[in-house]
């Protein structure tokens, strides 16, 4: 098997390329709808009709909030941007989702031998979810002044996850049937998770006592420096080489099946079923207590120092307890449904829909495609997507086929992948794989 | 120093949940947006944050056990009436002053096989009878005629269990000069009955031929000379007790206006477990004033004394209490309370026999002392006439520059029979007022409701709101010192004198809606 040169400078050389044709496009849904790709991120049941397989790197950014956009939330101010929630918070949800996800491709190298193809790689991903509440939004915009004689649950739930996937795996089948699976040893290198997210919060009506009433838990490992209520550090790491080998370990695979009768292909797919046990510097956080603060008594204070502080006041009545705990975490799954059909040599339409599994509601996609070939080496496709509660996703894909060399970029909503700030939901995505050895010419 | 910079509690509140977004935003913007701007988020301003400042419910009783400086005290009666107590350094005196230990560098002849030896005390007292503490005697003895001698020393006048003390020694003298030390016998617990404070002593010594000698030199020596327990009569002699000076800070805020107090009281508090008559003598007792100067305190008493109880001689071991009250029956005590007294000065010693009585069997053990505690007791019961206190304090409110206004809600109520006036003022470094807290004046605070006995009953309660706008909000920022003023008069229902009980309290309660810029 020939193998693709690997290194930093490589990886470096391919993201500066991908960069420059990709600031327009990518969306993952829209991957099992671009014919032509040999490419299994999404479903390890594909097919290709090269004989060796190189995936020469892929990147992904997927960032959306389902109520309302960067641009929405952040003004300009004298020293970077202000996060101003004023501006959004009639618009929240009384559940609301932001998503972060990362994923970057380094190698692929793949075998086919005809009925079975015999792949392996490495990704690293980062995967973020931030539940939160209207009642968090309101209080960070207007303070809890607007909450005065009234309770609100403003605990937050997050989840922060990024790790590194080696993998290997196989698709295999015919014509009309194919079944894929992906059998990945993973590698935590960090995690920030939510357990218990109960924190709620009441201002009397009476001189505005506070009354925090809270079931709250999360566990780190390697993000989160804690000492006291005031002191404490976030940490997060980008990808780098550097964070391999971590005592996180984990398993998982991807499943995937397509058939295809005549000129319609189905398929289905399930991705990152699996999970990590956090070792690394790994600990629990909680605090499972009815703490209330009703001013100072001034009684206290005279034969003291006078110099007295509310905020510390309130401060030692915090209490965040800590343990050194192992932990597991799943992986946020994913399964993907969808069917194309093949019009012609030119045209093609298809859709699919995807579930993915979060630790509180489940994030549900649909998106309709249709692509075009142009010539002998571009493939072109719009869609439309449905996701984040939205339906006004305009996407497209590229596909360039330079053979050996096929490049491609998608993105699910193309305005938003031009001005990123302006929409609540973006994804792109852009690679390229090396095909040699085409089995239809041996 | 006061800050409220520590009331920046949306500060507080706001920085964790900004950090959780700004794990997610700047995790995610990495890729396709620029995250440079993004680096120095900021959270945006105009918040309100409602929070409780100050709930407190002050009341005196409450308040004395808070100022726990030793001096000064609130007690309450079983009926509920308060009275302040500020109190002097005691002074204790024990029996060693008395007799205090002697030390045993003096040697005491015995000129001949029967000798007397003087006890020694002061020439005045006469000691009857005295037990012995921790002493041991022993003799030193010298003979010229050398040899071996048998001496058999004893005190027919000390003894113990009935036994008379006795002691044989067997010595040898082996060369001219030579000095003997006997040993050493152990005098604890043994009563000696002095004659006319002598106690006599009595040697049989032998040669070795058994003839009865003189010998050359022999004297008695202790290791130290400590009576448990001393007999007789001890003379008119004076004690001096030091004296001491009792702070009263009733006025240390005052501004004008006054407080009368009904019957305020210097209180003598004697203990005595010495078994002879005690008699006070005061040597000075004056009461300065706010306004610095000094008055003596006059009384019949001053001059007479005031004789303290003691134990009798069947009364060994017990502790004889003595109280006696300067108060408005028999001094001008009250009077001088009217021009604010501040501090109270007295020198006192204690006469001992002062009737210089010899009949009256004193005595004296180790456990005996002495112990006088003077008071001022100011039962509060009285009147305020437009009492005013004032006390100013640094202030820091540089953080709190993002705060744009704010909206205090203030809570109050009073069990007090007394109308209040409270206004803080705001002060620049040339003590120049800037602006005042309560906008339309001091903040009024009335006085509860008088019940028929005397009692208050409802409290007055209030609710007021004082908004503190962007440009008094500006004005009070640049403050360096807060001025603390109170007003305090007497409800105007009533004329005389009311008492104040522990249940009253003054409750306040201070919550802020604080706007930032």
């Amino acid at each position: 098997m020939n193998t693709v040169p690997f290194n930093k400078i490589a990886i470096i050389s391919l993201a500066i390329i991908f960069t420059f044709i990709s600031k327009s496009f990518g969306q993952d849904l829209g991957l099992n709808l671009m014919t032509g790709l040999p490419n299994s991120i999404i479903n390890p049941a594909f097919d290709s009709e090269d004989k060796i397989l190189v995936g020469i790197g892929s990147l992904k950014y997927s960032l959306s909030n389902e109520t309302f956009t960067l641009g929405q939330a952040f003004d300009d101010g004298p020293n970077g941007k202000v996060l101003n929630l004023s501006n959004v918070a009639s618009s929240v949800n009384e559940r609301n989702l932001a998503r972060y996800n990362e994923s970057i491709s380094t190698l692929e190298v793949g075998y086919n031998f005809g009925k079975i193809i015999l792949y392996g790689g490495h990704k690293w991903k980062l995967d973020a979810n931030l539940f939160y509440s209207k009642d968090l939004v309101n209080l960070i915009a207007y303070g809890n002044e607007p909450f005065i004689g009234q309770s609100i649950q403003i605990g937050p739930n997050i989840t922060y996850t990024s790790y590194n996937e080696t993998y290997v795996g196989f698709s295999g089948g015919n014509e009309k049937l194919r079944f894929g699976l992906r059998a990945k040893l993973l590698n935590g290198v960090q995690n920030l998770a939510t357990g218990n997210s109960k924190l709620k919060l009441t201002t009397s009506d009476d001189i505005y006592q506070l009354e925090l009433d809270s079931d709250y838990e999360f566990y780190s490992s390697e993000v989160l420096t804690y000492n006291s209520v005031d002191d404490y550090d976030f940490n997060t790491k980008r990808f780098s080489t550097n964070h391999y080998f971590s005592a996180n370990w984990g398993y998982g695979i991807d499943l995937g099946l397509s058939t295809k009768l005549q000129n319609f292909e189905v398929f289905m797919s399930g991705v990152d079923l699996g999970s990590i046990k956090w070792k690394e510097n790994a600990k629990r956080y909680y605090n499972k207590s009815t703490i209330t603060f009703e001013g100072l008594d001034l009684v206290d204070f005279i034969d003291k120092d006078p110099d007295f502080s509310i905020e510390d006041s309130i401060k030692s009545l915090i209490n965040l307890n800590e343990e050194n705990q192992e932990y597991s975490t799943s992986l946020s799954g994913k399964i993907y449904i969808g069917g194309k059909y093949k019009i012609d040599d030119k045209y093609q339409v298809g859709a699919v829909m995807s579930r993915e599994v979060l630790p509180i509601d489940n994030a549900y996609a649909l998106m309709i495609n249709g692509q075009r070939t142009l010539g002998k080496y571009f493939k072109l496709g719009l869609s439309i997507t449905y996701r984040d509660r939205s339906i006004t996703n305009l996407g497209g894909h590229i596909i360039a086929d330079f053979s050996p060399v096929t490049l491609y970029a998608t993105a699910h909503n193309v305005l938003a992948a031009l001005f990123p700030e302006n929409f609540n939901s973006i994804s792109i995505r852009f690679g390229g794989t090396l095909g040699f050895g085409n089995l239809n010419t041996l | 120093m006061m800050s409220l910079r520590h009331m920046k509690i949306y500060g507080f509140l706001r920085s964790p949940i900004l950090a959780l977004y700004s794990l997610l935003v700047l995790s995610s913007i990495s890729g396709c947006i620029d995250r440079s701007a993004y680096e120095n988020t900021s959270l945006g301003s105009g918040q309100g944050f409602s929070i409780p400042l100050i709930d407190s419910k002050i009341g005196i009783a409450s308040l004395a056990a808070k100022v726990n400086n030793g001096s000064a005290s609130v007690k309450v009666s079983p009926d509920g009436k308060l009275t302040a107590f500020y109190n002097g350094e005691v002074v204790r005196n024990s029996s060693t002053e008395l007799f205090p230990p002697l030390p045993g560098l003096t040697e005491f002849g015995l000129v001949d096989t029967t000798s007397l030896v003087p006890l020694p005390f002061d020439s005045r007292y006469t000691i009857s009878k005295a037990v012995f503490g921790k002493t041991n005697i022993f003799f030193r003895l010298e003979e010229a005629d050398l040899g071996t001698y048998n001496i058999k020393m004893t005190l027919p006048q000390l003894s113990k269990d009935g036994k008379v003390w006795n002691k044989t020694y067997n010595v040898d003298f082996t060369t001219p000069g030579q000095e003997i030390y006997t040993e050493l016998s152990n005098l604890n617990g043994w009563t000696i009955l002095p004659d006319d404070n002598k106690i006599k002593f009595v040697y049989e010594a032998y040669n070795s031929s058994g003839n009865r000698v003189k010998l050359d030199s022999i004297a008695m020596r202790v290791d130290q000379l400590v009576f448990d327990y001393v007999e007789g009569y001890f003379s008119k002699q004076v004690f001096e007790l030091k004296g001491s000076n009792i702070q009263i800070s009733l006025f240390d805020n005052w501004v004008s206006g006054g407080l009368d107090f009904d019957n305020p009281k210097m209180n003598i508090s004697v203990e005595n477990a010495f078994g002879f008559p005690v008699r006070s003598r005061f040597n000075k007792i004056s009461l300065t004033t706010l306004g610095g100067q000094s008055f003596d305190l006059e009384s019949q008493y001053i001059n007479t004394g005031i004789d303290f109880d003691y134990p009798k001689i069947n009364e060994v071991g017990e502790v004889k209490y003595s109280t006696f009250s300067f108060d408005k029956t028999n001094s001008n005590i009250s009077d001088l309370f009217k021009e604010k007294i501040v501090s109270v000065t007295y020198d006192i010693d204690a006469l001992a026999n002062p009737d210089d009585d010899t009949s009256i069997l004193n005595f004296v053990d180790t456990t005996s002392y002495f112990s006088v505690n003077v008071d001022i007791e100011i039962p509060l019961l009285g009147t305020a006439n437009d009492f005013v206190m004032k006390q100013e304090t640094d202030l820091d409110l540089s953080e709190l520059a993002d705060a744009e206004s704010a909206i205090f809600k203030i809570i109050i109520f009073n069990d007090f029979p007394t109308d209040m006036l409270l206004q803080s003022y705001f002060k620049d470094a040339e003590d120049n007022i800037l602006d005042s807290l309560f906008a339309d004046g001091p903040l009024e605070i009335d006085s509860a409701q008088l019940g028929s006995d005397l009692k208050t009953t409802a409290p007055f309660e209030e609710t007021s709101f004082e908004d503190i706008s962007k440009e008094k909000m500006s004005r009070l920022l640049s403050a360096i010192k807060i001025e603390n003023k109170i007003s305090l008069d007497n409800i105007d229902s009533y004329n005389g004198n009311l008492w104040l009980y522990d249940n009253y309290e003054i409750g306040l309660k201070v919550g802020a809606i604080i706007k930032l810029k």
